[in-house]
């Protein structure tokens, strides 16, 4: 193993990273509001699905990405109608929608996309920034990659700072602790609420756009595999702090890559356990670290006056 | 009133009428504030005070009635209209985010009146409102890591940063100390010179005759009467919330002996806490079977802590804790409580009630495993029912049936339920943190006779408190805490509040 392989191993963990990346931001966007998202696995698929779809049906890479991060509304505000109108209970819902998004999107891509599975669209073109993707082993990982990916890290300080440094981020963290205190402040908890799962719901949009038109630009059942998953687990995991999902990302995405790799290796290893990989380091990463979380303190309990 | 008093009241609440699933909180009440005056409201836990405020304040919407304010009537739809009227509200449970700063609280509270504020200037407007009022707030500070005194006072801040004219407070000075109080009255007596008009929730009468200018009574959701203070008396105040007024004497604790085998004891204690405030340090003491041990100590002291730790709620970071001569550090709270110990905890939220569950599970909960209310693990409906129904009876809780869900209790009756629940198990040691607080006159004289009672069977009783009279008429000998630490026991006969506010205050007695 030389430097060069460390360094493809950092340029598939990047790929890897940003749709994930994109997920879990969102995620914690809404969770800092207490708005819990167990559907983020059913917003990414759907995400993916309608940006396969806008891409075939436009051509335009910008288009697919709008049609992306409609999906990804569409099941967010599903899970607001059915938890902040009719009540329901957001865990339950969020199972529901992950069933609901896996059934119609294998669905549609029979009768809408017809059957030809392997149809491939447009996708995101690379684009090296000049210099700084010269830099020796590192370079090529950091700035040869998708708009997408550029857009990703970006978005790491940029929700930081949402979060933090804005009043809108200020009344997010209120309703997420202590709704009726917020109320009382003159926070508007629903709006909050509405406007952290809705943003949730586009990030996570985005992130499964990513996922099919970062790629191959073709959409195949379930093609999410629980990544969805993985960015619940990274928001806790780093704490329900942009900068500590990044971190957890990374970590899952290094692990992911270095997997793959390794499969192409050909080591003695059997492959059903490198893939399992990843899922494990999430599991023994939160068996260990959980504990020790202190989630939002209104987190997926609803708001009622 | 000041002398100068206008002619017109500034705030009217007119024909309020409020029912709530099986109870009217408040019916056809009515009440006025003069710019200026501090109008206290009194009345018995579960009278309606915290309802008809909160209707003022636009929490909750009467059914019918409305409320004016400069003889406009208000359409109060949220706490938004409340505030941009200038109404200002310090809750029975402070409406602050406990993770954000002093100063982000308030960047909060002022956008919402269309004040749009950088954290920086936030910070700015505290120090300056700090320093105009004397208030000493630190900006930067988590108010999760203040005390409650401070919290108390940033939620002035809030208010005032707002520009209140009308000032509402429920309840402020049952979380504070005696020094604590006696800054807040002077506050809230400058505040109304300036022409602010202040409603003050209060169940101290003697606080409230010192600096009210007329007092209104709530029973049982009906307006009895509005005086002026001048003209009032602590009895005449009583009977004007309870009806009539038997005269239970108060019996002062006096000195029993006391058994020779000490019940549970405490070996150089230390427990750690979130945050510095409330460590406990290397603290030992011995509680011995009829005695009440008092805990004083300005809240934050420890003594949260200590008893959560002797209840096995904490951890112990350092230490022993015996019962009957066993070792017990190490086992659960379920298994302390089997071995006869009673805890009432002092933030009833975090510990042992929960908020969405009826009455009667709250009360069942800890005794469900008993013999007498549970078979082979299926619970015996009838025997919870009964023992439910006599303990609602005996404990004077104030609720229309016991499959009531207990968060929408008044304050008080929800600290009656946990008091009934840790006081029916019969326990032999019994520890009790703030357990009156929130209660009204007549409730804390039953408390304390239960105490008496349990304390006579046998129990060993550790009782901490703010209130130092409390502390002095109930206990045999009174421990105080500073800092974590013990800083003397002293026999209560013959205890001085000046001699135990010297030990609180961390001066060294000799
Ligand atoms: N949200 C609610 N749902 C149902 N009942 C309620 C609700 N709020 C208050 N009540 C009931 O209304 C009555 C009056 O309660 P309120 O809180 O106004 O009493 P209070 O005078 O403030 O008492 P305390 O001194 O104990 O704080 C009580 O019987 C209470 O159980
Ligand atoms: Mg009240």
């Amino acid at each position: 193993m030389t430097l060069d392989w460390f360094s493809l191993l950092l340029v598939a963990a990047i790929a890897l990273a940003a749709p994930l990346l994109f997920a879990a931001l969102g995620e914690v966007i809404s969770e800092t509001a207490g708005v819990i998202n167990i559907e983020l696995e059913g917003m990414m698929l759907v995400g993916a699905f309608t940006g396969i779809a806008g891409a075939l049906a436009s051509g335009n890479i910008a288009v697919a990405f709008a049609s992306a991060l409609a999906g990804g509304v569409l099941v967010a505000a599903v899970q607001g109608i059915a938890c902040f109108i009719f009540g329901a209970n957001q865990v339950v819902a969020g199972i529901v929608l992950n069933i609901l998004a896996l059934g119609a999107t294998t669905f549609l891509l029979v009768s809408a996309l017809g059957a030809d599975v392997t149809k491939s669209a447009v996708t995101l073109e690379r684009l090296p920034i000049p210099i700084l993707s010269d830099i020796p082993y590192i370079g090529r990982a950091l700035f040869d990659q998708s708009i997408a990916v550029y857009l990703a890290y970006l978005a790491v300080p940029a929700v930081w700072w949402l979060l933090t440094r804005t009043r809108f981020g200020l009344a997010l963290k209120a309703v997420g602790e202590r709704p009726a205190a917020a109320e009382s402040m003159g926070v508007n908890v629903l709006k909050s609420r509405w406007a952290a799962l809705l943003l949730c719901g586009a990030l996570a949009g985005i992130g499964g756009g990513l996922l099919t038109l970062g790629g191959l630009g073709v959409f195949t059942p379930n093609v999410t595999k629980g990544i969805g998953f993985i960015a619940l687990a990274a928001v806790i995991f780093g704490r329900w702090k942009p900068v500590g999902a990044f971190g957890a990302v990374m970590l899952f995405s290094l692990v992911d890559a270095f997997q793959i790799r390794a499969q192409a290796l050909g080591l003695p290893i059997p492959y059903q356990l490198l893939v399992a990989l990843p899922y494990l380091v999430t599991i023994i990463a939160l068996a260990a670290f959980v504990s020790r979380m202190r989630p939002p303190a209104a987190l997926a309990i609803n708001y009622e006056r | 009133m000041p002398d100068d008093a206008p002619t017109r009241p500034m705030l009217v609440a007119d024909q309020i009428t409020k029912s709530y699933p099986g109870v009217v909180a408040n019916h056809e009440v009515s009440i006025d504030l003069y710019a200026g005056e501090i109008h206290a409201v009194l009345g018995e836990n579960g009278a309606g005070k915290t309802t008809l405020m909160a209707i003022i304040y636009g929490l909750a919407r009467p059914d019918s009635g409305e409320v004016r304010l400069d003889g406009t009537p208000l359409a109060l739809h949220s706490p938004k209209d409340a505030l941009s009227h200038g109404i200002g509200f310090v809750q029975q449970h402070f409406s602050l985010i406990p993770t954000l700063t002093v100063a982000q609280n308030m960047v909060l509270s002022l956008s919402n009146s269309g004040e749009k504020v950088s954290v920086g200037e936030g910070t700015e407007r505290v120090r300056a409102l700090s320093a105009r009022y004397g208030l000493d707030v630190p900006p930067e500070a988590l108010v999760s890591s203040l005390s409650v005194g401070l919290q108390q006072r940033a939620e002035l801040l809030k208010a005032l940063a707002r520009n209140a004219r009308v000032l509402i407070l429920d309840e402020p000075t049952s979380v504070l100390t005696p020094q604590e109080s006696a800054e807040l009255s002077d506050l809230l007596t400058r505040l109304a010179a300036d022409g602010v008009g202040i409603f003050l929730i209060s169940h101290k009468l003697e606080e409230v005759l010192r600096i009210a200018d007329r007092i209104s009574v709530l029973r049982r959701g009906r307006m009895i009467g509005t005086v002026a203070a001048k003209t009032a008396t602590q009895r005449s105040l009583a009977e004007m919330m309870v009806g009539e007024l038997s005269d239970a004497p108060v019996v002062s604790a006096g000195h029993r002996p006391r058994s020779e085998t000490p019940r549970l004891v405490v070996e150089n204690l230390s427990v750690r806490s979130e945050s510095k405030r409330g460590e406990v340090h290397d603290v030992s003491l011995e509680l011995f079977p009829g005695e009440v041990l008092g805990i004083a100590g300005v809240e934050g002291s420890g003594q949260v802590e200590m008893l959560e730790a002797m209840a096995g709620v904490r951890q112990v970071t350092h230490g022993r804790i015996r019962l009957d001569g066993d070792d017990i550090s190490s086992l659960t709270v379920r298994q302390r409580q089997r071995r006869g110990i009673a805890h009432i905890a002092a933030d009833r939220h975090a510990a042992g009630f929960v908020a969405s569950l009826s009455v009667a599970d709250n009360l069942v909960v800890p005794v469900a495993g008993d013999r007498r209310f549970s078979q082979g693990g299926i619970l015996r409906r009838g025997a919870i029912r009964d023992f439910v129904k006599q303990a609602i009876e005996d404990f004077d809780i104030r609720v229309a049936g016991p499959d009531v869900e207990a968060g929408t209790l008044s304050g008080g009756n929800q600290q009656r339920v946990v008091i009934a629940r840790e006081f029916s198990r019969q326990p032999s040691v019994v520890l009790s943190c703030f357990a009156t607080r929130g209660l009204d006159f007549a409730s804390i004289v039953a408390v304390h006779e239960r105490v008496r009672a349990m304390r006579d069977a046998g129990a060993a009783v550790a009782y901490a408190s703010v209130d130092l009279d409390e502390l002095i008429a109930l206990s045999d000998r009174i421990l105080v805490l500073y800092q974590g630490r013990v800083a003397g026991i002293v026999d209560a006969e013959g205890a001085t509040s000046e001699r135990l506010g010297l030990l609180m205050g961390g001066s060294v007695l000799t």
